[in-house]
């Protein structure tokens, strides 16, 4: 069995490991796996001929995965593909390469890596002109989607997305959230303890019939205990609270829930 | 005043979608905040009396609304009719209504807890308590012959006549 090269993105950028693989006139299939993101690059006598991330094909895909600053690599030798979807030089490949890893080392200045959230800023911007790329990107930035997402959904590379979010930011007019939550994670049903929290929190002010004027509103809302969608939350409050007379304590009971609603 | 009521605004403006939000007089002028506190969307002062005007003919049967809300293809336009917060200016106290503009994923019961909450804090405060009782501006004042074009004011009366 042929030897491969194998190691982490973390220590050696792939414009690098690009650079190796065509001086030393390679042939094979160089792997990333980053999660469950891959991608492939192929290399015949050390031109880059092939490369595929996610949909994407061709040079933009090996432009696309210079991006990354951690995954595993893994080379393996005289593979070959039918495929050619690249027809460019390797040096013109990467010479570009390069560029654009300068490029993303300026943009992790500002943006440490695209699975982070932006929203937008409430402080005063300062003066700023935008293109209608930049305009389009602003338009999609919720708070909920990251800045690959939000490449995604532009449908724009996410090197030029990037370097967008990078002029925004540094205008004042988008501030930093934290990291993306998956989509999954999104969905995912509140804790049950919450809604103990909830139901102590009602048993204050209605007595002890609370657990069951929950799981009357909690089925109105078509919804169970078990997979209450996190989103739903402030609705059953609602809910909750009409069954409250006496609007003092109705106010004190959308205060605490308030708290336990930003802190989930 | 002003710190009370930029505190209500801010807290409101903390709602996940939210981008903005406004206290209007029933004479569709923008009394808070001012120009500088203005977030990412801005409402401007013709699309102010533009929405009272649009609150006036709903208005015109004689019921009030307490909650409207206008969809965009880029977001909505949501109207607090009901919380009749008081604003002081030059020309005396004067009752306002709550204007936001927000994302299309806003989650509007987020909101409303929020507002109920920020408007407690408010009209508890013993300055806010203080301020006199301001005359009663109906929004229909803003559908007369100076502020709606010919065309307007036309289907304004006609809609008048129906009503009685």
């Amino acid at each position: 069995m042929s030897e491969t090269l194998k190691g982490n993105l973390s220590q050696l950028k792939l414009v690098e490991i690009m650079k190796i693989l065509c001086n030393s006139q390679r042939t094979g299939k160089l792997s990333l796996q980053r999660g469950e993101d891959t991608g492939d690059v192929y290399f015949l006598s050390g031109e880059v001929i092939h490369a595929k991330y996610n949909t994407v094909m061709g040079e933009n895909a090996v432009y696309a995965l210079l991006s990354w600053t951690d995954g595993i690599f893994t080379f393996l030798p005289n593979i070959s593909v039918k495929n050619k979807t690249i027809l460019t030089g390797a040096q013109d490949i990467i010479r570009r390469g390069e560029q654009i890893d300068a490029d993303w080392q300026e943009i992790r200045k500002v943006i440490p890596h695209t699975n982070l959230v932006f929203k937008m800023s409430y402080g005063t911007p300062s003066e700023i002109s935008l293109n209608a790329t930049e305009w389009n990107i602003l338009r999609h930035i919720n708070g909920i989607d990251s800045v690959s997402e939000i490449a995604g959904k532009v449908e724009l590379p996410i090197l030029d997305v990037s370097k967008a979010f990078c002029k925004l930011f540094n205008a004042g007019l988008i501030e930093m959230m934290g990291e993306a939550v998956t989509r999954e994670e999104r969905k995912v049903g509140i804790d049950p303890g919450i809604f103990q929290l909830v139901e102590r929190e009602m048993a204050k002010v209605i007595g002890p019939l609370a657990p069951i004027v929950m799981d009357d509103h909690i089925g109105n809302l078509g919804e169970s205990r078990e997979a209450f969608p996190k989103d739903k939350l402030p609705e059953l409050i609602e809910l909750l609270s009409g069954e409250i007379n006496d609007p003092k304590k109705m106010i004190e009971f959308q205060r605490n829930m308030l708290e336990i609603i930003k802190n989930i | 005043m002003e710190d009370l009521l930029g505190k209500f605004v801010d807290e409101v403006s903390t709602v996940m979608g939210v981008r903005s939000a406004y206290l209007v007089n029933n004479r569709g002028e923008l009394l808070f905040p001012q120009t500088e506190r203005l977030g990412r969307a801005n409402l401007t002062a013709t699309g102010a009396l533009e929405m009272v005007q649009c609150l006036g003919v709903l208005e015109l049967p004689g019921d009030e609304i307490s909650e409207a809300e206008v969809s965009f293809v880029e977001g909505k336009l949501i109207v607090y009719n009901n919380v009749r917060l008081l604003v002081p200016t030059k020309l005396g106290v004067q009752e306002t209504i709550l204007v936001l503009l927000g994302d299309k994923n806003l989650n509007k019961a987020h909101l409303r807890l929020t507002m109920n909450v920020a408007l407690s804090k408010v009209v508890s405060d013993k300055r806010y308590k203080k301020l006199a009782q301001p005359v009663r501006i109906r929004k229909t004042s803003v559908l007369s012959r100076e502020k709606l074009n010919e065309k307007e004011y036309a289907q304004a009366e006609r809609i008048r006549q129906i009503v009685g």
